[in-house]
């Protein structure tokens, strides 16, 4: 997304929208160090740009994998895929240039003509492909996997992640978290090792 | 993903990393302790595992790791350095309260600073991308392996195979390993339907590169902090009048007396909650290699009455029920049938001595 070279610490900027850039270079891996621990920084202190974090690495996964997890409640696949379209439909399809210099206006137009050629483009087929996907919900995974039902990350702005629900969209039982938490001490195979990530702690409640 | 050059010595491990997966040769890989690579002939379920174990274990690598349910979904943020031997981790959460996991060989501190509480671990648990400690050479008569060819992860070509279940009775999983390393960037698990279940993956990884010491330091400093440690000692459930039947393939890894803090009673009457003491639990604990499966038995009625009781959280089924006086909780990354027959084979009898 962004270039190391124009990245800046999240400190020397309490601009929204240079640090949401510096999130994307962080999130893209071109952070310096320092840039990332200040970022790491800014993470701990915001919960707005841990949300956005949150989003957009599961978005970025999303997309480059054409690949999420199905959620068996009803309805999740539509509204999810709503809620990409949203986003699609909030994305601004060209900026205007704010004050251009006469001498330079006729190249800029042919230029931009030539970008809103592109820009009309891709609307037509990258969106509605994307909106295919997205509305279909289902994705063939590449290199022959088999179909897996997809639900897709949230772009960008479009939406909060949800509290943890089990299948029939009831809200977790905190007594059984005593259980989870030493289930986990023990557990071992391919996802308990992701126990950790699931966030069932004694600070729950 | 970002790679160290390909003329420095990082670089020089990974070639000839890769070269030795071609050619399907052992070899040693550029951090000091060997790490076996997938070859690209046939491999059963355990040599993979092993493979991915082995590579999480003694590479260096940090990124960002996001978990998936569903609509839920968390970010974290991970730092893994094995140097002269001992594993150094730190993983921190990107979202939701904030919560931080500092490991030095096996004994790994939980800090919760909205409690401002450690919690030290003395077993240090494998934290993905890591998986199974140890694996048995049977998980393979449980599991078929099927090769499914090669897609990108975080920026890099994997080696996906899947993991499938040879009856009803445990998940498969699908696996997106990077052939270089061996490392796993990326894990699902599977339904019956062969749908995706839940998933664990890197969004962005730095694989291969030294590690920055003070990135393994925690993020705050826990002087004044409450201090707990959760002891457990080793015991036999027929010594204190318990005997459980687990499913075919499941074998026990361990049997113990936990300490739990909770309500060791049911609410008054007025719902007055009881008071919050410390209360000891068993835990047998039994593996199919793969799938594990905990089954606590508290000495107490439950709060939840005599009926029985279901959860799932991703994989996870748990089931709660009452024999004669004692809560009987089973959890584990199961179907929820095999968690209730688990659950229905919990039976007392006469204390062996």
């Amino acid at each position: 997304m962004n270039s190391a070279s124009k990245l800046r610490s999240p400190a020397q900027s309490g601009d929204p929208c240079c640090r949401e850039e510096l999130l994307s270079g962080w999130l893209d891996g071109e952070a310096h160090p320092h840039e990332c621990s200040a970022m790491l920084d800014e993470l701990l202190a915001g919960e707005a740009l841990r949300r956005k974090a949150a989003e957009w690495s599961i978005c970025g996964d999303a997309l480059r994998s054409h690949e999420t997890v199905t959620d068996p409640s009803p309805g999740h696949s539509r509204r999810v895929c709503e809620r990409i379209a949203r986003a699609l439909e909030a994305e601004p399809a060209l900026l205007a240039p704010s004050a251009l210099q006469p001498r330079h206006m006729a190249r800029r137009i042919a230029g931009g003509l030539a970008i809103a050629a592109a820009v009309a483009v891709l609307a037509v087929v990258v969106v509605p492909q994307v909106r295919t996907n997205a509305g279909q919900a289902v994705v063939a995974a590449s290199g022959g996997a088999r179909p897996a039902t997809l639900v897709a990350g949230t772009a960008p702005g479009a939406a909060r992640a949800r509290a943890a629900r089990s299948p029939d969209g009831e809200a977790p039982d905190p007594s059984l978290d005593p259980y989870f938490l030493a289930h986990g001490n023990y557990a071992s195979g391919v996802m308990p090792a992701a126990a950790v990530y699931l966030r069932h702690g004694p600070d729950d409640r | 993903m970002k790679r160290p050059a390909c003329g420095g010595p990082a670089g020089r491990g990974a070639l000839l990393a890769l070269a030795c997966a071609l050619t399907g040769a052992g070899c040693a890989a550029a951090d000091p302790v060997p790490v076996p690579a997938p070859a690209t002939g046939t491999r059963d379920a355990a040599q993979w595992l092993r493979t991915i174990q082995a590579a999480a274990l003694h590479q260096n690598f940090s990124g960002t790791i996001v978990y998936q349910h569903g609509e839920d979904m968390h970010a974290s943020h991970i730092v893994h350095s094995s140097e002269g031997g001992v594993v150094r981790e730190r993983v921190l959460t990107l979202d939701g309260l904030p919560r931080e996991f500092i490991r030095v060989g096996d004994e790994t501190q939980c800090l919760y600073p909205r409690l401002q509480r450690v919690v030290i671990e003395q077993r240090a648990r494998p934290v993905f991308p890591n998986i199974a400690e140890p694996v048995s050479a049977e998980v393979s008569s449980h599991y078929d392996v099927r090769r499914v060819g090669r897609e990108r992860v975080a920026g890099s070509d994997c080696e996906v195979v899947e993991l499938i279940a040879r009856d009803e009775l445990r998940y498969g999983y699908r696996l997106w390993v990077e052939p270089a390393s061996g490392l796993l960037l990326r894990a699902q698990t599977l339904g019956a339907d062969g749908a995706a279940i839940e998933q664990v993956s890197f969004t962005d990884l730095h694989l291969g590169e030294a590690i920055d010491p003070a990135q393994l330091r925690p993020t705050w400093q826990t002087a004044g902090w409450q201090v707990e440690r959760r002891p457990s000692e080793p015991t036999q459930l027929q010594t204190q009048g318990w005997r459980i039947t687990a499913p075919a393939g499941f074998h026990r890894l361990a049997e113990v007396v936990r300490r739990f803090l909770g309500h060791g009673a049911a609410p008054a009457k007025d719902g007055t909650p009881a008071p919050v003491v410390e209360r000891s639990t068993l835990q047998a604990v039994y593996s199919d290699g793969l799938a594990t499966v905990s089954v606590f038995i508290d000495p107490s009625p439950g709060r939840h009455g005599p009926g029985e009781e279901r959860q799932r959280r991703g994989s996870v089924t748990a089931v709660m029920r009452q024999v004669d006086d004692a809560t009987v909780t089973v959890v584990g990354e199961v179907p929820p049938a095999t968690a209730q027959s688990i659950a229905d084979s919990v039976e007392r009898i006469a204390p062996a001595h």
